[in-house]
């Protein structure tokens, strides 16, 4: 929204004021400006006002020779191709020295005539339409000389406000409300407004409100004698710097009111209201409505129409009726300004897809109290524009009751605690005070604050506001900045960050995987590509796409389609996730467990599932870094579309399975166009964050020294390693330091339907050297657990 | 002819037959189908066929061809899944098999910039006795609106802002929900931040997410003023930013909030003296802030008149972007590996 200065110059004397400060301090102190412009300066030197005292032609030309009366300037020939100049006119002359853009004026032979300035158009001066045909003709010209800029407000400052930061402040969208943050900001006095109107007691309209909560306040006037024409140049002017483009002088008078005063404004052609009536109500079921941009609306009870005896004549608050609307032969008007409810407008507007200037406004929840100086204003402002427009009515108004005036109980101390400043009772009293609050103190050290109706509708109603205004007008920045006093405390390093944090480090510094984070809904057309059809879902109601439609139930789709993207950028792809995935709980919120997955990829070099060792691998060392128990992997059991269906695995604590492990299938791995022999993991981080926690634990260097003992175990072939493994452990716990896998070999000697595992077992006792004989008895008891628990026996 | 038609139609069922790959397949598609293969040869014997007959060969001519392609495809699936069943046949596997020798040494990962913004943040405010919590991304509409003095009229409420889900709850817009969550778990006085992901029903584009993250943070004690927040906010933004920063509020309207305050920082691009990114005011606007509102208190379990508190809700997302400088909001959710890598760290 643009504030133009010149306008807030009506309402607030602002000589003297630098504007360039006073944006700043309204940007503080009120709502965000977008940007100031300075416009119009081009227009402040060598440019009066002329009177044609002579027109001739030359002979050939389409241009004319003029004599024109620029007073101090004296009488200048001039040189005018336009064709609507005629003497008698007042009009608009740039002397040589003017400068628009680029362009100098200068004294210049024209025709064979030396011409003396230069007649400008509404183009040429920048302020009118660009469609506007031949010179400016002035309507209320001051006398031959005067400077244009002196005449007319055409050097402006606009304020560009940023519309969200008004939200809050339904007073604020109109100038003259904005003006009166000025004079608070300024110290000066808002100007009096002049809205003295003479009604007669004629009642030419009956006026019926059937839903007073949805129309609070309605109120019309009717006007005779109007008749349509071009506003005056300083109306077009405001209105144009603020870009709204001028109409004719009864709808531009509307316009001019609701951004003056802030409360919208309709005028009704007289000729169209049928039955001498006007009815606020709901529209009827599938009732049709065709707004004045010639658009048909389907309308309903959601909706409130305003109504003559026999039908809709505007659509309350959102936009006028084709049927009613001012025309160039109207002579007869209602001015309709009322007050409606926000929350009725926005369904209208947001429904119907209209969103106009009065809409806006409406929505914001204007005061009631506004709608009678609106209406004053544009008769005092009609009776201007049309000397002959007579007032043919009564004030004819029909209101709910008001709210009460709001009062508020503020502590002059809790003012000063809250904001942490010193002000003193009459500072803030003051700054209260300059804002239209009446204030008075009841009682020592305690204001009751009377909130002004305009203020009151939605922004102020606590201590808190009020707060809130001294602060701002006394400018936050004149607050000393002070250190707030509390308790020392030891902080609560939330657990599972932490947890996250250290799996984070592991998988990045020593598995060298990269962190990704992914989105948090399922992509449709990935989960085809892989063949998955997940289970219940969270489902959206209004995605951002149909190919968007649910929360994630698991991470693994969306490592898969980064192994898609980057599979032909990177030869080898390493990368996790944690997030949240989601599943629906009937009756209370959905459960969103932290899971962590990841994905593994390398060029295949021997066709053995290398990717599915090094995930499992990076596990192992993660459940140390993470001071947890490794999960147990259990080959098979895996169901997820993508898994490999033999290389694979599930992943517990104990019993309880918390993920899976596997390579991708060859399917899936078609599908996605995977380069790369590649392999995933996902589990349930929370599970085996709160399982029990395994701190590294110290033990005392070995005093004794070790011994080493190959063993070359025959097993049958299905027998999982990991057995074998924990069967020469389990041996001798306290005597076997450690169990190293070095080969595996099945051909050649081994018979068939069994492998040959050879580990190197390392011995030691904590308290003495192992001698020949207790090796020897460790070695068979190695045996003898090999033989009962995976059916082992030594290779010969 | 059309003995030699169907000559040709035996002889590429065998030779498909015998096929074994993908590559032999293609030279038998070239060698049969090709523009000069046998069919198309063939092709070239029609001028001798007697015109009576052309129409009969021709049709002929057609099915033989339809008939090659279709067996060739046919193979081509068989192959495809004799190459897929052979990919999934493995009986020697064990999952449980260790890997012989000492672990192969990886060059190291990145951490996602969000992950090394957040984590920084989480330093900073630990050592300012601040708690680390953490809250659900999925919310009543309670707690995301009701419970932060957000009326059912707001705007923010509408389709066009939230995500709702079909079960009448919602993805959380901002990490505001977690404030009356830590009042109720924590109790007065405390001082936390709340870290996370945060959903907006937004168009997507290099400037807007519909995902993305923020920081709340929130203080409840029993004195806290507007002059408490600009140095609590001073100092933070200072070990944020790792260097002394200035500040300035502005009135900015919240709901949970009161005064609400839109923070600015002196541009750290320029200086202050205007720039383009600061678009010449000098200033960027960063973090939302305020004192918090009674009605939030409220529903944390607190008394407005014992208690005070001030909140701020920091955009993580925009703060890496500033950091690092990022164009495009959109590399952060968008697992491309060429973006991720730049941020390893030794
Ligand atoms: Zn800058």
């Amino acid at each position: 929204m643009y504030i133009s200065t010149n306008w807030l110059g009506r309402h607030v004397d602002l000589t003297g004021v630098d504007l360039d400060a006073l944006a700043k301090r309204f940007t503080l102190a009120v709502a965000e400006l977008e940007g100031v412009h300075h416009v119009g300066a081009e227009l402040d030197e060598h440019v009066v006002v002329g009177h044609v005292l002579e027109v001739h032609a030359i002979e050939g030309k389409h241009v004319r020779v003029t004599q024109v009366d620029t007073g101090a300037h004296g009488v200048r020939t001039i040189i005018c191709g336009a064709p609507n100049v005629a003497v008698g006119q007042d009009v608009v002359v740039a002397l040589p020295g003017a400068r628009f853009g680029d362009f100098e004026i200068a004294v210049a032979t024209v025709a064979g005539v030396e011409s003396h300035g230069m007649i400008a158009s509404e183009k040429e001066l920048g302020i009118g339409d660009e469609h506007a045909a031949g010179i400016l003709v002035l309507t209320d010209a001051p006398a031959p000389g005067t400077r244009f800029s002196e005449a007319y407000p055409v050097v402006d400052t606009l304020f560009e406000v940023d519309n969200k930061s008004l939200t809050h402040r339904p007073d604020l969208w109109g100038h003259r409300g904005i003006a009166r943050e000025v004079a608070a900001l300024l110290g000066r006095e808002l100007k009096a407004q002049d809205l003295d109107i003479t009604y007669t007691d004629d009642r030419p309209l009956t006026i019926r409100v059937d839903d007073l909560a949805a129309c609070p306040r309605y109120s019309a006037v009717c006007l005779d004698g109007v008749h349509t024409a071009p506003s005056p140049l300083w109306l077009r002017l405001l209105l144009q710097r603020v870009g709204t483009r001028a109409i004719n002088n009864l709808v531009d008078a509307t316009n001019f009111v609701m951004l003056d005063l802030g409360n919208p404004l309709h005028a009704f052609d007289r000729r169209q209201i049928a039955g001498d009536a006007i009815v606020v109500r709901r529209a009827a079921a599938g009732e049709r409505f065709t707004t004045l941009d010639g658009a048909e609306h389907e309308v309903g009870p959601d909706d409130l129409l305003i109504a003559d005896a026999e039908r809709g004549v505007a659509l309350a608050g959102v936009m006028g009726g084709e049927n009613s609307e001012i025309k160039d032969d109207t002579t007869a008007m209602v001015l309709e300004a009322a007050n409606f409810d926000a929350a009725t407008i926005r369904v209208t507007a947001q429904r119907l897809g209209i969103r106009t200037e009065s809409s806006a406004r409406f929505e914001k929840s204007l005061d009631p109290h506004l709608v009678g100086d609106a209406s004053r204003a544009f008769c005092r402002l009609v009776l201007d524009l049309c000397p002959e427009a007579r007032v043919t009515s009564a004030f004819m108004d029909v209101a709910a009751p008001y709210a009460e005036p709001t009062h508020i109980r503020l502590p002059v101390s809790l003012v000063e605690r809250r904001l942490g400043a010193a002000l003193g009772a009459a500072r803030i009293r003051e700054i209260l005070t300059g804002l239209a609050f009446a204030v008075s103190e009841p009682e020592p050290g305690i204001f009751d604050v009377v909130v002004p109706s305009w203020r009151a509708t939605k922004d102020i109603g606590i201590k808190e506001d009020l707060i809130e205004e001294v602060g701002r007008i006394h400018g936050y920045d004149n607050i000393t900045p002070e250190p707030p006093q509390v308790k020392l405390i030891r902080p609560d390093a939330n657990a599972r960050k932490r947890f996250e944090h250290a799996a984070r480090a592991y998988l990045t510094q020593s598995a060298g995987l990269d962190e990704l984070q992914t989105y948090s809904f399922d992509f449709e057309p990935l989960l085809s590509r892989i063949g998955y059809a997940p289970e219940a879902r969270l489902e959206l109601a209004n995605p951002i796409s149909a190919e968007m439609p649910a929360m994630r139930r698991s991470l693994v789709p969306a490592l898969l389609g980064a192994a898609e993207k980057n599979t032909r950028g990177f030869d080898e792809l390493r990368f996790f996730e944690i997030g949240r995935v989601f599943h629906p709980r009937e009756g209370e919120l959905a459960a969103q467990p932290v899971m962590l997955g990841g994905l593994v990829a390398a060029l295949d070099g021997d066709g053995t599932a290398a990717t599915f060792f090094e995930l499992r691998d990076a596990l192992a060392g993660l459940a140390k870094a993470i001071d947890r128990a490794p999960l147990t992997v259990r080959g098979g059991g895996v169901s997820w579309p993508w898994a490999h269906p033999v290389r694979q695995a599930t992943l517990s604590l104990g019993d309880t399975v918390i993920g899976h492990i596997a390579e991708v299938h060859p399917a899936v791995a078609t599908k996605l166009e995977l380069r790369q022999q590649a392999a995933i993991f996902e589990l349930d981080l929370d599970a085996w964050r709160q399982s029990a926690p395994t701190p590294p634990s110290y033990r005392p260097l070995p005093r004794f020294p070790s011994v080493f003992r190959d063993f070359a175990v025959l097993v049958g072939r299905d027998v999982p390693a990991g057995d074998v493994q924990a069967a020469i452990a389990a041996a001798s716990p306290d005597r076997i330091a450690d169990v190293a896998f070095q080969s595996i070999y099945t051909g050649a000697g081994v018979p068939e339907g069994e492998k040959s595992l050879a580990w190197s077992v390392t011995l030691r006792h904590p308290e003495r050297t192992l001698a020949e004989p207790e090796v020897r008895e460790v070695e068979a008891a190695v045996w003898a657990s090999l033989a009962e628990r995976v059916g082992g026996r030594p290779r010969a | 002819m059309l003995d030699q038609l169907d000559a040709v139609l035996d002889e590429a069922r065998a030779a498909l037959a015998g096929v074994a790959d993908e590559a032999q397949l293609r030279d038998q598609e070239v060698h049969f189908l090709g523009k000069k293969g046998a069919l198309t040869a063939l092709m070239k014997g029609m001028r001798n066929v007697a015109p009576a007959d052309r129409p009969l060969v021709g049709q002929r001519v057609n099915e033989v061809r339809a008939e090659i392609t279709s067996a060739i495809e046919a193979r081509r699936s068989e192959l495809e899944a004799a190459r897929i069943a052979a990919l999934c046949d493995d009986p020697d596997f064990d999952a449980t098999l260790p890997l012989a020798g000492p672990p192969r040494t990886r060059s190291v990962g990145a951490l996602h910039p969000l992950t090394q913004v957040t984590r920084h943040i989480e330093d900073v405010f630990r050592a300012m006795g601040f708690h680390l919590l953490d809250y659900p991304e999925v919310e009543t509409e309670f707690q995301n609106f009701d419970s932060l003095n957000i009326p059912a009229t707001h705007p923010a409420r509408d389709m066009q802002d939230t995500f709702w889900l079909k079960n009448g709850n919602l993805l959380r817009t901002h990490t505001s929900t977690g404030q009356v969550r830590a009042m109720r778990e924590l109790g007065p006085p405390f001082r936390a931040i709340f870290p996370g992901r945060v959903f907006r029903y937004e168009a997507v584009d290099a400037s807007h997410e519909h995902t993305f993250h923020q920081c709340e943070g929130l203080m409840v004690d029993r004195h806290v003023s507007v002059a408490n927040l600009i140095h609590s906010m001073k100092t933070l933004l200072s070990n944020i930013f790792e260097r002394d920063v200035t500040v300035r509020l502005r009135p900015g309207y919240f709901p949970f909030v009161e005064p609400g305050f839109e923070l600015d920082i002196q541009c750290q691009v320029c200086g202050g003296k205007g720039c383009a990114v600061c678009k010449q005011s000098g200033w960027v606007e960063l973090l939302p802030c305020g004192l918090v509102h009674p009605n939030v208190l409220r529903h944390g379990g607190l008394d407005p008149d014992e208690w005070e508190g001030w909140a701020f809700g920091l955009g993580l997302s925009r703060l890496v972007m500033m950091k690092y400088q990022i164009e495009d909001i959109r590399h952060l959710l968008g697992g491309d590996l060429r973006f991720l890598s730049q941020f390893r760290q030794g």
